[in-house]
């Protein structure tokens, strides 16, 4: 499979640029992820991709080949939008099977592959249900499928979890991986929601005010990102000694070496607890795995010492 | 590479240039044509027959006149509309779908054969001026049914819908807190509607007064029919015509225009000092209570009353429609059914004509009036640029337009042979009824198909073109059919519209294309009642069944 290359990709509408100067190269076969606030550009950058608009600045590649004036229709990539946008005058097997009808597949060819994905996307039972009477999860299937069907150069995944419940969120997130993995198709996934980004990604993008910040591994991003913005797009992170530390990074103690700090406030999150400390410097956070009764012994108002558990290769603060 | 790019404004260039021969051809330059026939002094320009006009005192009165019915009109069609409009938002609680739709059904029934009705029912013979002549003894009818008196019920009791549907319309906005809210504070029912629910309604109450005022100025078949020496301007026009004038009557339909645009004017200039309002509605039932007390009652008395007077035409149209003409005229009560009046018209082909061309022209008019829209609103939704906004004011222009006046514009343009005509006639000829219908129908035709394209994502035609189909595909497989709907339900309130248009008819049929609604008339001047009314009940047949194919392909229109 081809690696997909943005060259040099900037982006205005009207006198407002979005899109400033992104190189990109997503790898054939891999889970890729823009991850940013909402209003960096994300989605101009996929529509982009997708064709829908020219970058003002740049180029797209797939491969060797340059496609940054080819149709949308002549792409071949299976985009799920935000709103999944599913043919609302069809069935869910007629949305389905859509982009194989269209590029006039031959009846036996088109029959095969629609049962394989509809299969794939456990949608079995519902194949002739209308779309308005389906449940948010299930469109998203309908969506997923219907953009596999055409078994596509790249898939593009705008949101796709925004308008389901947060329980369903995750168990769609795992699918949606899962498939991705059988069908091994190169994916661009868009998501503001950093929990999302770090648990399925192969790599990661982050994205500001249409800069790329920072592209890596999930671990890489977490571990070390590489700036302020980053690290905190990603999770919460303490200021302490001139670098940015994660809290389950940082360790209490009762004494020794270390920062004397004040215990200002506990949190109990079931997995772990959460202290709130001060120390002449500033206030942090720090995590403890709940091992049992480990905790018992902190209460508020305690004083102890801060240290940090793992030399972490944060960026300066 | 770049092809794509170019036929993405290829097609839409073409389609500008047809737009901009037809819009030019047909509304624009005719329109300049009037305005220079009005002008035209002997051989020159100059403002002779304006002088002539003004310096006339019977001119004046017919102006006067006509102002005074706009004026009237927005009065009674304001207080009935608003109320109606209130009492089934806060108090109507039973049977509330269909009381709707009654209150909106006078729309579906063209006016010559709502003013027809009326006759048979209030004129000189009419079934309820002959009984209560014959319940109280009188020696001659009880009262005189012609003149402003009359046009004013009859029209009241048409057009009052614009207010009703815009203001019921506006207050599914309304948010029921604020009432409550305002009643806890021990506000009165009129500080209530000053406060909190006029400025909710506001917007849509000055839309209503300007199409109110302009159908009132423009209306023709009441002051036509039962006007006596009431005259009007559009009465007059029609008058001019045949005798000639077409000098005069190009100046008395620009004295209408004048008279409609400058109360447009003033009404958007004053309704520009509000921005709208609209809340958002946090409670979606009324509080309870409410349906209850004299406010309540008075309501449904006023509601009740309503239906009877949209109800009773209609029943006695249909039960006057199966006797005989001459029982219709002799008898008080006529009751010798008979099914001559219909045998008449299916049986004789020139009688059946007028329906099958009033049939003929509306479906016409829908068609093309459809084929130049659709694309149309489609650019204008989609693209939004300037050229599409000059596009969108071209189109929209016909609705300043009153009805006499595209029919006059029509007239002073293809009397003779035009370029934009291929270098024919027109007038005089079959296709000039259909082309004024198309012209009225461009506003309303092109704003219903931007509500249908507007509800359409467009990611899914995003979705369409990522799935390999090009634009024409999509088109046909996508947008199409997920418009399709809201497109033919706007079509088909036009065809009802059309079936039974008078106005421009009276000034445009001619013998190859004579309207149902000319016949309509001519028969009951030609003491044919019977098969005037059988023809108006067979229109009122067409124009229920389509409302009813309306419901079906967009059940949420008017709801
Ligand atoms: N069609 C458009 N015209 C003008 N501005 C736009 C348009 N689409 C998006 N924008 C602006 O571009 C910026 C990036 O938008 P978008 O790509 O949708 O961001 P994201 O998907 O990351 O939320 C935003 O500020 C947005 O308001
Ligand atoms: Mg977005």
């Amino acid at each position: 499979m081809s690696d997909v290359i943005l060259k040099n990709i900037s982006h205005s509408y009207g006198a407002v640029r979005v899109l400033d100067q992104i190189d990109l190269t997503i790898r054939g076969g891999e889970f890729f992820t823009l991850l940013g606030p909402s209003g960096c550009g994300k989605t101009t950058l996929l529509r982009i991709l997708a064709g829908f608009i020219r970058p003002t600045e740049g180029e797209v590649w797939i491969g060797d080949r340059d496609i940054t004036a080819l149709a949308p229709e002549k792409r071949n990539m299976g985009i799920v939008f935000q709103n999944y946008a599913l043919f609302p005058n069809m069935t869910v097997k007629e949305n389905i099977s859509y982009g194989l009808r269209v590029r006039k597949l031959p009846a036996e060819e088109r029959k095969r592959r629609c049962e394989y994905y509809t299969e794939l996307a456990g949608l079995k039972e519902y194949e002739d249900r209308r779309i308005q009477e389906l449940s948010g999860g299930q469109q998203q299937r309908v969506a997923i499928a219907r953009a596999l069907v055409i078994e596509p150069q790249m898939l593009l995944l705008d949101e796709p979890m925004s308008n389901l419940d947060v329980a369903l969120r995750v168990k769609m997130r795992e699918e949606i991986r899962a498939i991705q993995r059988k069908v091994g198709i190169t994916t661009l996934f868009i998501t503001h929601d950093q929990q999302e980004a770090l648990s399925v990604s192969d790599r990661i993008a982050v994205m500001r005010d249409g800069k790329v910040l920072q592209t890596g591994t999930p671990g890489e991003i977490y571990d070390a990102p590489n700036q302020e913005f980053v690290a905190d797009f990603v999770g919460f992170s303490n200021r302490f000694g001139g670098r940015l530390v994660r809290p389950e990074q940082m360790q209490l103690k009762r004494d020794g070496e270390g920062v004397p700090v004040e215990i200002t406030d506990i949190r109990f999150g079931g997995m772990y607890y959460e202290y709130r400390v001060r120390s002449q410097e500033g206030e942090y956070r720090v995590l403890e795995l709940n091992r049992g009764n480990a905790s018992q012994k902190w209460k508020r108002g305690d004083t102890g010492v801060l240290t940090v558990l793992t030399e972490g290769s944060g960026a300066n603060a | 590479m770049r092809k794509t790019d170019q036929s993405r404004t290829f097609l839409p260039l073409v389609w500008y240039g047809v737009m901009g021969f037809l819009l030019l051809g047909y509304i624009l330059l005719p329109f300049v044509r009037t305005v220079l026939e009005a002008l035209r002094a002997g051989d020159g320009y100059g403002l002779l027959n304006f002088h002539e006009f003004f310096s006339n005192p019977n001119q004046w009165t017919v102006a006067k006149n006509t102002i005074l019915l706009g004026v009237s009109m927005v009065v009674t069609c304001g207080t009935i509309g608003i109320l109606l409009a209130l009492y089934m938002t806060f108090l109507c609680s039973r049977f509330k779908k269909l009381i709707h739709i009654l209150l909106l059904s006078p729309m579906m029934v063209p006016g010559v054969i709502t003013v027809i009705a009326f006759i048979q029912l209030y004129g000189e013979s009419g079934v309820v001026t002959k009984a209560i002549q014959y319940a109280l003894q009188l020696p001659s009818a009880p009262f005189v049914f012609q003149g402003y008196g009359a046009i004013l019920f009859v029209i009241t009791y048409t057009q009052y819908v614009y207010f009703y549907l815009n203001v019921y319309v506006a207050l599914k906005y309304m948010d029921y807190a604020a009432i409550e809210a305002a009643r806890s504070l021990g506000a009165s029912w009129l500080q209530i509607f000053r406060d909190v629910i006029w400025p909710v309604i506001r917007p849509a109450v000055l839309t209503s007064v300007i199409i109110t005022f302009a159908s009132g100025v423009s209306a023709f078949s009441a002051p036509n029919l039962i006007g006596g020496g009431f005259k009007v301007l559009s009465t007059q026009i029609v008058r001019s015509k045949a005798n000639n004038h077409m000098e005069m009557a190009s100046v008395q339909v620009v004295v209408l225009f004048a008279i409609s645009v400058t109360v447009m004017l003033l009404v958007r200039f004053y309704s520009r000092r509000f921005g709208s309002i609209a809340a958002d509605r946090s409670q979606p039932a009324v509080p309870e209570g409410m349906r209850r007390g004299w406010l309540a009652v008075v309501g449904r008395i006023v509601v009740l009353i309503q239906i009877l007077l949209i109800l009773l035409p209609i029943a006695a149209i249909i039960y006057l429609s199966f006797v005989s003409t001459s029982s219709i005229m002799q008898d008080i009560f006529p009751r010798s059914f008979t099914l001559e009046n219909y045998l008449t018209i299916f049986r004789k082909k020139r009688v059946l004509k007028p329906l099958i061309n009033s049939l003929q022209m509306s479906v016409m008019a829908v068609a093309a009036g459809l084929v130049l829209t659709v694309p149309s609103a489609y650019l204008i939704v989609r693209r939004g640029g300037r050229a599409e906004g000059i596009l969108r004011f071209a189109l929209m222009l016909p609705s300043a337009m009153p009805a006499s006046l595209v029919a006059i514009n029509l007239i002073n343009a293809f009397n003779q042979k035009s370029l934009f005509a291929f270098g024919q006639v027109l007038i005089g000829g079959y296709y000039i009824i259909p082309i004024a219908y198309v012209i009225t129908a461009l506003p309303m035709l092109l704003s219903s198909n931007e509500v249908a394209i507007q509800g359409l994502h467009p990611n899914l035609e995003e979705a369409s073109r990522s799935l390999g189909a090009d634009m024409g595909n999509t088109f046909v497989r996508i947008i199409l059919p997920n418009i399709a709907p809201g497109i033919m339900a706007g079509g088909i309130l036009i065809f009802i519209r059309m079936i039974g248009e008078y106005t421009m008819s009276a000034l445009l049929y001619g013998v190859h294309n004579r309207p149902i609604s000319i016949s309509i008339i001519t028969n009951m001047q030609e003491y044919n009642v019977g098969i005037s009314l059988a023809y108006g009940v067979i229109v009122i047949l067409i124009c229920y069944l389509s409302l009813a194919l309306i419901f079906r392909l967009d059940d949420r229109r008017f709801l």
